[in-house]
């Protein structure tokens, strides 16, 4: 496997995301060096994002799929990936230019690497209107963000620790985060930007904030996985 | 013995789940665990109790001298203090009336040993740029207010 040629594998699972979904897709078919594929699955959105994303052709694939949650639609388009590297990407999101040419870097430096993850910056999203600018935090610019949701995955350390949990709400990445630690995937943290993450009234914590309490869940699981190990 | 305990809010989040208090510090991202009798200094912090209080409930729970049982209190409770996690104040209201005394335990007290607080910090990365945490109802991730322009 280390001597195949990457083949990167994007996806991206879309709730109502039309807005920004067509954002994301074009900072992927924008990278330096290319996805070998970028797949959107449409979890059940009754706006225009099937559309945006069918409008695209190859690379783009397009899988639709009833209303399921990011976990499952993530987890449906590693079903469908053929790539044998994986990178996600949140549908508000954005990559820079460059992110796969970098972290596949980090990967060559050392062959040993699992999972290469590196730094985000977040930036306000140009259309909040201006009630809800003041009061948004100031957005962090490069800062380590060892999360699912801007890492380079090599495909079996993926398959090893497993597809994201589809019982959460909140935490998916935390909880994804530490059960790779708890498989013993070596990782990177190059200090790049590899994700342009958009601060906006819709992100994914507020909508879910009934669940806060499956925080305190995910790492209470962590800590007795770690004592019975 | 007399200045009463409060968990550090909005600061940290925290849940007893299946006997284990889990908290974590929204400001740092580190998160702890306290079992045992750590858990049951946390459940009196949590009614409001002073200091005294909190060591006459461990006394009602497990078997052990007072002055052992006081001890490892202040110990703990210097801890959560030095982390941030609970603020101690002026005496406050009374603590909440507990029945620990008649809480049904017929048989002799368990063992005492002494309360340790766990601290983690492999998550602080994930913990401190997740957006369920700045959530209040407003509906927006929030800055902190700045003093100056209080409504």
């Amino acid at each position: 496997m280390s001597w195949s040629e990457p083949r990167v594998t994007v996806m991206i699972g879309v709730y109502n995301g039309a807005p920004y979904l067509a954002e994301a897709i074009d900072s992927v078919l924008a990278q330096t060096r290319p996805a070998f594929e970028l797949i959107v699955v449409d979890d059940g959105s009754d706006d225009a994002s099937g559309t945006i994303a069918r409008g695209y052709g190859s690379p783009v694939r397009c899988i639709r799929q009833e209303r399921s949650g990011m976990a499952a639609a993530r987890n449906r388009a590693v079903q469908a990936a053929s790539g044998n590297y994986f990178a996600f990407l949140d549908a508000d999101d954005r990559f820079p230019f460059d992110k796969l040419e970098r972290q596949l870097e980090t990967f060559a430096g050392d062959p040993a690497l699992d999972v290469v993850y590196g730094h985000v910056s977040e930036f306000l999203s140009p259309d909040l209107d201006v009630h809800a600018r003041p009061l948004l935090r100031t957005p962090r610019t490069d800062v380590p963000w060892p999360t699912p949701n801007l890492m380079l995955v090599k495909r079996d350390a993926f398959l090893r620790v497993g597809g994201f949990s589809t019982e959460l709400r909140v935490g998916i990445g935390v909880d994804w985060h530490a059960r790779a630690n708890e498989a013993g995937l070596k990782s990177a943290i190059p200090t790049v930007v590899v994700l342009e993450r958009r601060l906006h009234a819709a992100n994914n914590g507020i909508r879910e904030r009934a669940f806060k309490p499956q925080y305190l869940h995910v790492l209470k699981h962590a800590l007795d996985r770690r004592r019975h190990a | 013995m007399h200045r009463s305990f409060r968990v550090s809010s909005p600061r940290v989040m925290h849940e007893t789940i299946e006997g284990e208090v889990i908290v974590i510090d929204l400001t740092t991202g580190s998160y702890y665990s306290l079992r045992g009798s750590g858990a049951a200094v946390w459940e009196a912090i949590e009614r409001g109790s002073s200091e005294g209080e909190i060591v006459r409930a461990l006394g009602e729970r497990y078997d052990a001298p007072a002055a052992e049982i006081a001890s490892a209190v202040g110990r703990l409770l210097g801890e959560l203090e030095a982390q941030g996690l609970v603020e101690g104040g002026d005496d406050g209201p009374p603590a909440a009336a507990t029945e620990t005394s008649q809480s049904g335990v017929d048989g002799p007290r368990p063992a005492f040993q002494a309360p340790v607080l766990e601290k983690h910090t492999d998550m602080q990365d994930l913990i401190l740029l997740d957006p369920v945490h700045e959530v209040d109802e407003r509906g927006w991730p929030h800055a902190a207010p700045a003093g100056s322009e209080r409504l």
